[in-house]
């Protein structure tokens, strides 16, 4: 004695459901159960049951995970295709169903299909296109018909108004990567099963590497549209079909190209770090003697290397083992605006990298030195790029200094060295980081590295200036 | 033995999408009303079901709807 019934794929009893928890969430004759249970029975034929991961989305369907006996993830509106892209190349053999209706993936999700689409992702979507907003009350989605009417258009989708109808399925087949587009209904008996067998085709493709898969399936509402299930269905054949034409869009399943795995590989945190920073030596020197979290904020304008010096520095601490933060500040211009970084390095957890009262101030120009000057905390530094700035301090409480920076990285020839002057000054003349760990550090922070030995020497020049010139000579008396 | 369409009453949302796709004519509207205040499908004893599935993959809610096949010759896939 045979049986049909539904896929084991799916809970008999929905033990994450509130109330009932025997039937779904669903309106009577929704599309949504069809069309998952068709997903559950393909699911269980191709025996991947424990590989799918299915991705629910924002909508009707957000609860889906109280039906899958599989992997679930509930995603952000619209970005299954993201969420996706990345459990795929994490585990490269999940199968993983990213499931969205016309809101959440033609609408708010746009970006996210189209790349992953573009990319040829090794995902299967099933895009469920009932041309309305079901969840928040029949509001118009990118896909409701022309006239029709919804919340939002009371009398009718107009297309000088509200644009036509945006066909997905044509949308993603007009790109080269997808190796399956098609378009299918759950009206009619025959397209229930064309429905199936396309359902069962895009979930193969995945599981044998072909590439991207998208089945776009046309899908009653009848609460929003105001229909009875059965007219429902009836309105896809009648008037839905007429302007979303159900065919197969492209098929490369004859060209049986399996996709190379595009995954990256895994990397434990050491391999990553030497990856970015192409430098592991520079870590783990003897820590400096600071007692509380310090503070240093490099302000100027942009072009004078403000940002790569905070990096610098925080580098360099980092090598000392402490904790650290980096928090810049800019203008959108790359160069001549505002530029600050605020850096703190501490022995303990750093709470909040926000500080508003440095203990050591690099003042790059003029504009930042009267900005910052009065915030430096009482018994704090300030050094000043001499070259550029002559103004007063005024404060009797801090200790100052003045380096030439500007000239002396011009000097060397690059200009945009001001800050790794400034950043050696601060090392030199404090205990927050040592000059030979800054020095072991700028290979990784810096961006060119073939200006690594002129910044070396730079640094060398510097070192120099403040060990003959301090703490004789100070930037009050240089006047 | 003849070929059996099952409804679980307590399940059935009675949206009788069911009842349009069965080619026999073997379901029908029931007279009761379940616990969630729906009106179920019932089956007509009368018809000959043969066991298609169509009422199983048109139905929207898993497991309202089993078929029970006689022939045991024939392969079935489930729905």
């Amino acid at each position: 004695m045979n049986t049909i019934e539904t896929s084991s794929v799916l809970y008999t009893h929905y033990e994450r459901k509130e109330g009932n928890q025997q039937t779904t969430h669903y309106c009577p004759g929704c599309g949504h159960g069809v069309i998952q249970k068709m997903i559950a029975s393909a699911i269980e034929e191709l025996g991947v049951q424990n590989r799918a991961i299915f991705l629910s989305p924002v909508g009707c369907s957000v609860f889906s995970y109280y039906y899958y006996d599989t992997g679930n993830i509930q995603c952000s509106h619209g970005r299954a295709p993201a969420v996706g892209t990345g459990v795929k190349r994490v585990l490269p053999d999940s199968v993983v169903v990213c499931y969205q209706g016309d809101g959440d993936l033609a609408g708010i999700g746009m970006t996210e299909i189209i790349h992953a689409a573009n990319r040829g992702e090794q995902l299967t979507v099933f895009f469920i296109n009932n041309a309305t907003y079901g969840m928040t009350g029949g509001q118009m989605a990118p896909t409701t018909l022309l006239h029709e009417k919804t919340l939002t258009t009371p009398f009718g989708r107009e297309s000088e108004r509200d644009g036509k109808p945006l066909a997905m399925a044509e949308v993603i087949a007009s790109l080269d990567a997808p190796a399956y587009v098609r378009r299918c209904a759950v009206s009619s008996t025959k397209e229930l099963l064309r429905t199936r067998e396309a359902v069962r085709i895009g979930l193969k493709n995945q599981v044998d590497k072909l590439g991207f898969s998208f089945i776009e399936i046309l899908s009653p509402c009848p609460t929003n549209w105001k229909m009875s299930a059965v007219e429902s269905r009836n309105h896809i054949e009648q008037v839905m079909k007429q302007f979303y034409p159900l065919k197969t869009f492209v098929d490369k399943r004859p060209e049986n190209v399996c996709i190379k795995n595009n995954s990256f590989p895994l990397m434990n945190d050491d391999e990553l770090l030497s990856l970015l920073t192409g430098d592991l030596t520079a870590r783990s020197f003897e820590s400096p003697v600071i007692d509380s979290p310090k503070t240093i904020t490099i302000a100027g304008f942009g072009g004078q290397g403000i940002l790569s010096g905070g990096t610098l520095l925080a580098n360099s601490a980092m090598a000392h083992g402490l904790d650290v933060s980096w928090l810049p500040s800019y203008g959108p211009e790359m160069r001549g605006g505002k530029a600050s970084v605020t850096v703190i390095v501490s022995d303990s957890s750093i709470p909040s990298p926000l500080d508003e009262k440095p203990d050591f101030l690099l003042a790059m120009n003029g504009p930042s030195l009267q900005y910052y000057k009065d915030k430096v905390k009482t018994g704090g530094t300030i050094i000043v790029n001499s070259t550029l700035v002559d103004d007063e301090i005024g404060r009797d409480d801090v200790n100052v200094y003045g380096i030439p920076a500007t000239a002396m990285a011009q000097e060397a020839l690059i200009p945009s060295a001001a800050s790794v002057v400034m950043v050696t000054s601060l090392a030199v003349l404090s205990e927050v980081v040592s000059v030979f760990s800054l020095k072991e550090s700028l290979n990784a922070s810096l961006k060119r590295r073939e200006l690594l030995d002129a910044n070396m020497d730079l640094m060398k020049t510097a070192e120099n200036y403040i060990t003959s010139n301090f703490l004789v000579n100070n930037y009050n008396k240089k006047v | 033995m003849k070929n059996l369409v099952k409804c679980d009453v307590q399940r059935c949302k009675g949206c009788y999408v069911c009842i349009s796709h069965c080619p026999k004519g073997c379901l029908t509207i029931d007279s009761s009303i379940n616990s969630q205040g729906y009106v179920p499908v019932s089956t007509v004893s009368e018809a000959d079901c043969i066991g298609c599935g169509m009422c199983v993959l048109s139905c929207p809610e898993p497991f309202a709807l089993k078929v029970i096949k006689e022939n045991k010759d024939r392969v079935c896939k489930s729905a």
